[in-house]
This record gives C-alpha cells, sequence and structure tokens, in this order.
C-alpha cells in the first residue's frame, strides 16, 4: 500500500483525520484520569467498584506478564554461551541440504539440551523450506551509529565491541552518522576513530548529515536515513545485492556482544521472509548501570523487562530502540522517518502498512547494551530521566499516522489492523493511566466518602479486596526483583555486596517511580500530540566514569 | 509453539477474570451465595470499635473469634445483639438493626470500668498544704486544657488558685493579686494559658499570669471569646472583632443581629463568644439567646444555658434545663437534633471521645450519653458529683474532675482509657 507515512503536508480530510487521530490518546488518558477522579467525588459507590474491576484486571495482567517475564528471561538464558556462529554454519549446512551432524558438541545441560533442541526444530523448517536461505558467506552487515554530540568515551566501547565480533568483520561495514551541527571536539572524536578503527571492518566510514535541510525535522531518523542512503550507494558501487545485506541502526552508546552478529545472521538466515522483517535484540542498559541513581536503573531494567515480555509476543512486537532490518526492506519503504522522533517504533509502523501487514519483529534472544541516563548530579539525571522518558513516549504519534493508513481501505487483515490498534492505543493510554489509578485515583473513593458511603459494605470491603490484590502484587515484585538481580552484570569490585542489596531494596520506589517518570511523561506526550504542541528531538545526557568493558576486550586482529 | 502458549495462557486469564470480577464485586458489595434456596443474599455488616480496645464480641449470644477493633460480616439483614465484654468493665450491649449492603458502625464504643480510678489532685486539707483550711467555691476552666481556676475562702478572705491538672497531683499558683474583683467569667486559650481573660461589668481584661500584670481593655463589651490563640471580642452595637493577645490588630469579625433594645433589656454584658471556623461565630446571651453571625442570626430565642463548639465537624452542643441538643451548622439552615434525654437540671455539657460521647453535668450527677451511635442512644449515670460546683472534663487526658463534697478535694475520674 503506498500510504505517506508523515503528518506533515496534509490537506483537507487526511488533514483533519490526522488531528483527530492525534488527539484520541490524549483525550482517552485524561477522560479516564478525569472521570475517575470526578466520579470519586460524585458517586464515590461507583467509583469504588470501577476500581475494584480494574484493580483485579492489573493484578491478573501482571502475573500474567510476570509469567512470561519469567518464560523469556528463561529464554534469554538458554541462549546465553550460544555459538552462534557454528549455528549460522549448521544452517548453512541444511540449506545445502546436508543431513550432516552439527558442529557443537553435545550439550550437556538441560538448557544446552533445549536451545539445542528449539535449534534442531529450526534446521528442519530450513530444510523442508520451497527456498532455501543464502550462504552466510554472502551476508553483509551494516551498522549505522548516529552520533548527535557524543565523544570518544562514549563511541568507542561501541566501535570496539563491533570489531570483537565473531562474524567476520570484513564483510561489516560501519557508519558513523555525524550530525553537522556536532560539537567541534565530538567531529574530531569521530573522525580519530575512524583512522584508529577502519583497518578492522570492510570501512568504516563518516557520513556527514547537513543541517536545515529543508523536510526535516531535528531528530535522529534524519541522521540516519541519510547515512543509509550513503551507505546503499556505496554497496551498490560495489555491486552488493541489498537483499543480502543486514542493516542495523545503533545509538551512540550501544555496546555489542561478540557474538551479536552472528546472531543476527543466524535469525536472518531462518527468517522465510527474512526480506520483511526487523530484527529486535533485548535491550540492556548496562554499560554504566552501577554509576547511575537508583530510580533511573530501576526503570531502565524495566524497559529491558517490558521488551523481554514483548518478544513472547512476535505477531505483535515492534522494533524499539537499537534494532535490525533487512537494508532491502529499509530502501523499499523510504528509510526511517526524516520528520518524526519515534524513527525506531515509525519505521516498522512504515513497513507494516508498505507491505499490507506482511511485516514482522523477529525477536532476537540475545542483548545488546546501552547506558543508563546519568547527568552527572541526581536532579540533572531526574530531569534527563523525564524528558527521556517522554521522548518515549512520543511513539504514540505513531498512532494517528498507523490509524490513518488502517482504516483508510487498507489491504491488511481487519483482524490485523484491530489487534494493532487496539494493542497500540491500549498500551499508550495504559502507560499514562495506569500508575496514577492505582497511586492516586484509587484512593479517591474512600478520601472523599460521604456519609452515605462510608456507611456502605462497599466502603469496609474495599480496602479488604485491594490489600489483598496489591499482597499478591508483591509476588510479581519479588519475581522482578531476583529476575533484576539475575540479569546485573556482575559488580565491580568497589560496590560491596551491601550496595547490591540497595539495589534490590530500589524496587520498593516503583509505585514513586512509576508515577513521575512514567505516567507523567507519558500523559506529558500525549497532551503535547492532542494540542498539536510537537516535540523537538533532545539528546539525552549519559556520562561514564569509565569505560564499561574490563580490559580483556581486546580488539580483533585487523582484516586487512 | 511459545505463541500458542501465550495465546491459550490469554484464554485462560480472560476466563479468569470473567469468573472473578463479579465474584469479587458480588463479594465487595456484600452478596452471599446461599445453598438453600440457591441464590445470592445481600448482606450487611457491623463496625465495632471501643475503648479501650480487645473487648470480646458476641452476637447473638454466640462469641465471635476477633476482639475489637473488628468487622462482622456477611450478616443477613436483621436485628442483632451485640454484646461487648472487657474484663474490669460494665458490660455494653445494643440491639441493631442489620440493613442490606449497609455498614451499621458502633464505633468509639466506651466500656466504663466497674471501679473507675479516683485519684486526688489536689487536697486544701492537708495540713502541709499552704491552703489549709479553705474550701472550693467555683471552679472555672476553658475547654479542653486540663487546667482550672479555683476560687477558694479562706480565712483570709477569696483566692485565686491556679491549678495544672494532667499529673499525678495538681500544680497550683496563687493568682490571687490578679483578681482584685471576682470576675462574672474568665477564659482562657488552652493553647496560651499564660493569659487569663477576666469579664465583669462590660469591661474586659487581660490577667498575664507569667508578670502577674493586668491590662484592661479600653473598650465597653456585650462579651468576648477566646479560640486559636486569638480574642474575639462583641462590642455594644453588635460587631465582633478579632484581636491579638495584647488587644491590638483588630479585625472585623461581621455582626450579630441583636433584639433592638439591647442593653436596656439588661441583655449584653457577659455574652460568650465562641468561633466555630473561619467565619462563622456564635454567641451566647446571659439570657440564653444562641445568635450567629450568618443567617438566620438567631438559632434559640432564649433558654439556652452553655454551648460548646465542634469546630471539626462543624456543630455546637447546647442544653438548656432539662435537654441537651447539637446545632448542626454545616447545613444549609442549621437545625438543631434535641438528643432522647430528659434531663432534670442541666448545668454543664461537654464532648467526649472525639464528639462521639457527651457528658452532662445535670443536677447533682454526671451523666455519659451517647451521641454518635447506632440505634437508641444510651445514657449513663457515671457518679454523683454534686451540684454545688462545676465539673471540668479534659479531652487530652480522658479524665473529668470536680469538687469533693468536702469542697477541699480536687478529683480526678479516667473516663477515656488511653486518650487520645
Amino acid at each position: 500500500m503506498t500510504f505517506q507515512f508523515s503528518r506533515h503536508g496534509l490537506t483537507g480530510r487526511d488533514q483533519l483525520l490526522q488531528r483527530a487521530w492525534e488527539i484520541m490518546p490524549g483525550a482517552a488518558s485524561w477522560t479516564i484520569l478525569l472521570g475517575m477522579a470526578g466520579l470519586a467525588l460524585w458517586q464515590p459507590l461507583a467509583a469504588a467498584i470501577i476500581m475494584i474491576a480494574f484493580y483485579l484486571y492489573w493484578l491478573l495482567r501482571i502475573f500474567y506478564m510476570t509469567l512470561f517475564l519469567v518464560l523469556a528471561y528463561l529464554r534469554l538464558a538458554l541462549e546465553k554461551g550460544t555459538a552462534w556462529m557454528s549455528r549460522v554454519e549448521d544452517v548453512d549446512q541444511a540449506a545445502a541440504g546436508s543431513p550432516g551432524p552439527m558442529t557443537q558438541a553435545a550439550p550437556c545441560t538441560l538448557g544446552r539440551r533445549l536451545s539445542s533442541k528449539i535449534h534442531q526444530r529450526i534446521l528442519a523448517a530450513v530444510r523442508a523450506s520451497p527456498t532455501r536461505p543464502p550462504s552466510s558467506s554472502t551476508i553483509f552487515h551494516v551498522v549505522v551509529i548516529s552520533v548527535a554530540k557524543e565523544g570518544r568515551v562514549i563511541l568507542e566501547p561501541g566501535i570496539r565491541s563491533l570489531a570483537a565480533q565473531t562474524f567476520p568483520t570484513t564483510r561489516l561495514l560501519v557508519v558513523l552518522a555525524l550530525e553537522a551541527r556536532a560539537p567541534a571536539a565530538a567531529q574530531a572524536d569521530v573522525h580519530a576513530l575512524r583512522g584508529a578503527f577502519r583497518s578492522r571492518f570492510w570501512d568504516l566510514l563518516v557520513v556527514v548529515h547537513p543541517d536545515g535541510v529543508p523536510g526535516e525535522a531535528r531528530v535522529k531518523g534524519a541522521n540516519v536515513t541519510h547515512a543509509a542512503k550513503a551507505a546503499a550507494a556505496w554497496l551498490t558501487d560495489r555491486q552488493i545485492p541489498l537483499e543480502q545485506v543486514v542493516i542495523s541502526c545503533f545509538d551512540a552508546d550501544t555496546v555489542v556482544g561478540p557474538d551479536y552478529l552472528a546472531c543476527l545472521t543466524y535469525h536472518f538466515l531462518t527468517c522465510p521472509d527474512r526480506t520483511q522483517a526487523s530484527f529486535q535484540p533485548i535491550p540492556v542498559y548496562h554499560n554504566n548501570i552501577w554509576d547511575a541513581p537508583g530510580f533511573a536503573r530501576v526503570l531502565d531494567i524495566g524497559s529491558s523487562f517490558f521488551q523481554l515480555i514483548e518478544a513472547t509476543d512476535p505477531t505483535r512486537l515492534v522494533t524499539f530502540s537499537s534494532h535490525s532490518m533487512s537494508f532491502k526492506a529499509l530502501v523499499e519503504v523510504g528509510y526511517w522517518p526524516v520528520d518524526m522522533i519515534s524513527d525506531d517504533s515509525a519505521i516498522f509502523w512504515k513497513a507494516l502498512v508498505h507491505f499490507d501487514g506482511r511485516y514482522r519483529v523477529v525477536p532476537m534472544y540475545t542483548t545488546l547494551s546501552m547506558d543508563v541516563t546519568n547527568a552527572g548530579s541526581w536532579w540533572r539525571t531526574a530531569v534527563n530521566v523525564y524528558r527521556q522518558k517522554r521522548r518515549w513516549a512520543w511513539g504514540v504519534e505513531n498512532f494517528p499516522l498507523v490509524m490513518r493508513a488502517f482504516w483508510s481501505r487498507s489491504p491488511i487483515p481487519w483482524s490485523q489492523r484491530l489487534r494493532h490498534t487496539l494493542k497500540l492505543l491500549e498500551g499508550h493510554v495504559a502507560w499514562a493511566t495506569w500508575p496514577l489509578l492505582l497511586a492516586v485515583i484509587g484512593w479517591c473513593p474512600a478520601l472523599f466518602a460521604g456519609r452515605e458511603f462510608s456507611s456502605t459494605v462497599l466502603y469496609y470491603s474495599a480496602p479488604r479486596v485491594t490489600g489483598l490484590v496489591f499482597h499478591l502484587a508483591s509476588l510479581s515484585l519479588i519475581t522482578t526483583i531476583v529476575l533484576s538481580l539475575c540479569l546485573l552484570p556482575r559488580r565491580p569490585a568497589r560496590h560491596p555486596i551491601l550496595q547490591r542489596l540497595g539495589h534490590a531494596l530500589e524496587w520498593l520506589i516503583v509505585p514513586l517511580v512509576a508515577v513521575i517518570f512514567s505516567a507523567l511523561p507519558a500523559l506529558d506526550a500525549q497532551t503535547r500530540l492532542a494540542l498539536g504542541r510537537y516535540m523537538e528531538f533532545w539528546v539525552t545526557d549519559k556520562t561514564r566514569r569509565r569505560s564499561p568493558f574490563p580490559s580483556r576486550l581486546v580488539a580483533a586482529p585487523a582484516t586487512r | 509453539m511459545l505463541i500458542r502458549v501465550r495465546q491459550w495462557v490469554f484464554y485462560l486469564f480472560v476466563g479468569l477474570y470473567l469468573l472473578l470480577c463479579p465474584w469479587t464485586m458480588l463479594y465487595a458489595l456484600g452478596y452471599l451465595v446461599t445453598p438453600d434456596p440457591p441464590g445470592f443474599v445481600k448482606t450487611g455488616l457491623i463496625s465495632l470499635s471501643t475503648v479501650p480496645a480487645g473487648a470480646t464480641v458476641f452476637l447473638e449470644h454466640r462469641r465471635y473469634t476477633h476482639v475489637t477493633p473488628t468487622i462482622l460480616r456477611d450478616l443477613v439483614p436483621g436485628e442483632y445483639t451485640v454484646r461487648l465484654i472487657i474484663p474490669g468493665h460494665a458490660p455494653w450491649d445494643r440491639t441493631v438493626r442489620v440493613e442490606a449492603e449497609k455498614a451499621t458502625i458502633l464505633e468509639r464504643v466506651l466500656l466504663l470500668p466497674d471501679e473507675p480510678v479516683v485519684e486526688e489532685i489536689l487536697s486544701l486539707a492537708t495540713e502541709t498544704s499552704p491552703f489549709h483550711g479553705a474550701r472550693v467555691r467555683a471552679v472555672l476552666a476553658a475547654g479542653e486544657t486540663p487546667a482550672v481556676l479555683l476560687q477558694v475562702e479562706t480565712d483570709e478572705g477569696e483566692r485565686a488558685l491556679w491549678a495544672q491538672l494532667g499529673g499525678l497531683e495538681a500544680r497550683v499558683a496563687d493568682l490571687t493579686a490578679l483578681f482584685a474583683q471576682r470576675p462574672l467569667r474568665v477564659e482562657w486559650d488552652p493553647r496560651a494559658p499564660r493569659d487569663l481573660f477576666a469579664f465583669r461589668d462590660g469591661t474586659l481584661s487581660r490577667l498575664d499570669t507569667a508578670a502577674f500584670a493586668i491590662d484592661p481593655f479600653p473598650d465597653r463589651l456585650l462579651g468576648f471569646g477566646v479560640s486559636q490563640r486569638r480574642l474575639y471580642v462583641l462590642r455594644e452595637d453588635g460587631h465582633c472583632v478579632r484581636l491579638d493577645r495584647e488587644g491590638r490588630a483588630a479585625e472585623p469579625m461581621g455582626w450579630f443581629l441583636l433584639p433592638d433594645d439591647g442593653l436596656q433589656s439588661g441583655r449584653g454584658p457577659g455574652t460568650r463568644v465562641t468561633v466555630l471556623s473561619g467565619d462563622t461565630m456564635l454567641a451566647l446571651s446571659p439570657q440564653g439567646e444562641l445568635w450567629v453571625n450568618q443567617p438566620p442570626y438567631t438559632l434559640a430565642a432564649g433558654g439556652v444555658r452553655g454551648m460548646v463548639a465542634d469546630p471539626a465537624r462543624e456543630r455546637v452542643l447546647i442544653w438548656q434545663r432539662d435537654r441537651v441538643g447539637v446545632v448542626a451548622m454545616a447545613q444549609h439552615v442549621p437545625t438543631v437534633t434535641w438528643a432522647p434525654y430528659e434531663g432534670r437540671h442541666l448545668t454543664q455539657a461537654f464532648w467526649v471521645y472525639d464528639g462521639s460521647h457527651l457528658l452532662l453535668h445535670d443536677g447533682d450527677a454526671l451523666v455519659l450519653l451517647e451521641w454518635d451511635t447506632a440505634g437508641a442512644p444510651r445514657a449513663r449515670t457515671l457518679r454523683r458529683v454534686g451540684s454545688k460546683h462545676d465539673v471540668v472534663y479534659a479531652e487530652a487526658t480522658g479524665k473529668y474532675y470536680y469538687v469533693d463534697r468536702t469542697a477541699r478535694r480536687l478529683l480526678a475520674v479516667t473516663l477515656l482509657d488511653n486518650a487520645p
């Protein structure tokens, strides 16, 4: 379907529809919040009944999410230590029709056996597929790293991690997408990094994105699109077919494990519709996790958990933050939007609409690491975290575009459209309202109870029900705390065990953190969209005390 | 496979929600499933709390598992006899009606000790007392303050003694020097007991008990009141003004619609002013007229002997000779609710236990009357305290104080265990 995935340049009916859909999420959120508050004042009995129904729904929902969080975490743990390049070789053999033995040694642990079993099923599907995947030796990778103002301290660990890949770096093109408005020091660092690491890759390009290009906003999407186009031209000059190229879009602080590209290659090869798919790893924020304030740490771990849960439902998974996709698909859909802040999720919707619903995101049970927001002081970090979460919540800008595309004679099956619509709307509205309902508005009926309400059975039963719900919910919280401790990287020597215990106790501030740094930013973003006050891109401050990786990560030998 | 698992789990949770949600709502609303006949019955509950806590609960002569404070749930509508027993205290019972989906509230039930502890706070009979041989003529108190002003008669004449209550013994100070003449009325702010305000013949004076200084106010007044460290004076023209403790910084506070004949009829001097809320004030004349500084202006045309404000609930306790009632000021038109109690000679009344009970000085008896309670309020006679002297009740200590028959001892009796 041909659809202009932008709110700019609209006229007439499209413009009206765009505004109407922009208003809808904010209106829904405010209606729920103000409606419940008003109902608590005017009809506390009815409000209390509705809140009980909501608490029960919320409890079952978090049990549901916790269950899949555990399953996803177990899957992630299963794949930890997997030699992905060996599996890629197995895929090559399977594609060649060879039923030969796997290159890996027989698994000994239950986890390894399960992982192997999953791998065998995938290989069986590859063998049974009428169209065989290409050989891994014909697969190329392009990694675009956007640089707005970050310096060497932030960029170098990521580039080093790419240089240390098990996937042959002779087929890895790294593109540093540098904004022309970046500070001179940052620009100097970028060029210095190019000089230092160019020989480690197929090539390392620095593509400068000019400032003030007509039709573009000052957004990351414009920068990486410009770089991707340069990369496409570079590949075309070398007669590399784009359907054999996987492009990854990374933030400046993204650091990957040595097997990341091998894992990506594996998923690319084993995906039947590889040229109509994105590939989403699990983002973690371990680069500087021990240096950030507790509330920032809790929030970002929560984000990782959310992505883990989302990974268990690939039919509704949407790309987020650093992600990968077929370069052919990227070109076909017209690259990342150049006028939207949420380019990471927008590219999925854009592709979904373009391919009439025949586009999906493949979850990869491997992690890539980024920075927790840390601006030096507690207060500045709090402000920056708020702004960052608001920018994430600005993903609601996709809603009106997706709605216009979906409900304008789209060939996408209506069930798929409905599913995505409900998830998109419910997700954003819940983001903005649930913490406030739970922490604030839920208590209003009891607080504002007049004599009429305070002499009812419900007035005395509601606290009992609420107490039971929260007690049960604490089971989910305990599970989350345990998983967060399992997911956290090994602590540096200067952080004693007591401090780790303190990190576990940080989760007790979730109710407060959820309201201030999750619900309020989401409500802020939705309100801005509803009022037509579109946001400009603001780059999050990230600082590190030192490199997140120990010196044992030695760069791979030069490949030239 | 995980997708299929997720789908099945999703449907399971949806089914669980569809099952649990209505069941939870019905439970919260008080519905109970009855096996025979099969169906639902709407239930009510009884909420119980007592002072002291920990009373054993008997419901229809069957002992309940929990002690107070507790809630008796899942009660089919009807009448129930509730009995509360705690060792060392008189049992308390009440027949209440439970209605469907309603809570019958029996909270702040006062369980009275079988043998109330009587403490001697002050004795003028002790030979070592500097006021040995004196007799108490009058007892004056102010609101909830645990302090009293005693006017005692000695061989040398009248003396004014200031007694700070609250401990095992009262601390006594002689303030006679501040009282050249016996005042018609003395009041003070419980939170600022350093300053006493004495009123006599239309003249108000501030008595500084620390500096032993008398500071008369220049204007003639109809009456005054003290509230929240501020002084409220009623001028002869019916206007009320708020002053600081030195009598300065006058702020107009509205006016009272006094009868046209004003002072000529003998009304006026000695009018008691009390503040209910920021804007609402009441005035009680010596003739028993009760006025308010907003419509309808006159709450009672006469016969009211006293009033005690309950600012937290915007109501005023008033009493006449044979009845006591509460004026609800929060309503659009203030209304008086009279208690089903027939008194003989009511002279004093107090709010007790957060306004849930009334303590009445009726003739020579002290009577405790339940107020905010379900069922018919019950009156219990606590003690014979005589009618010559006023009784003092202090919510802060949970005790009432009275002068014994010899007029030489000030005694204290605990009414509230664990005073709030």
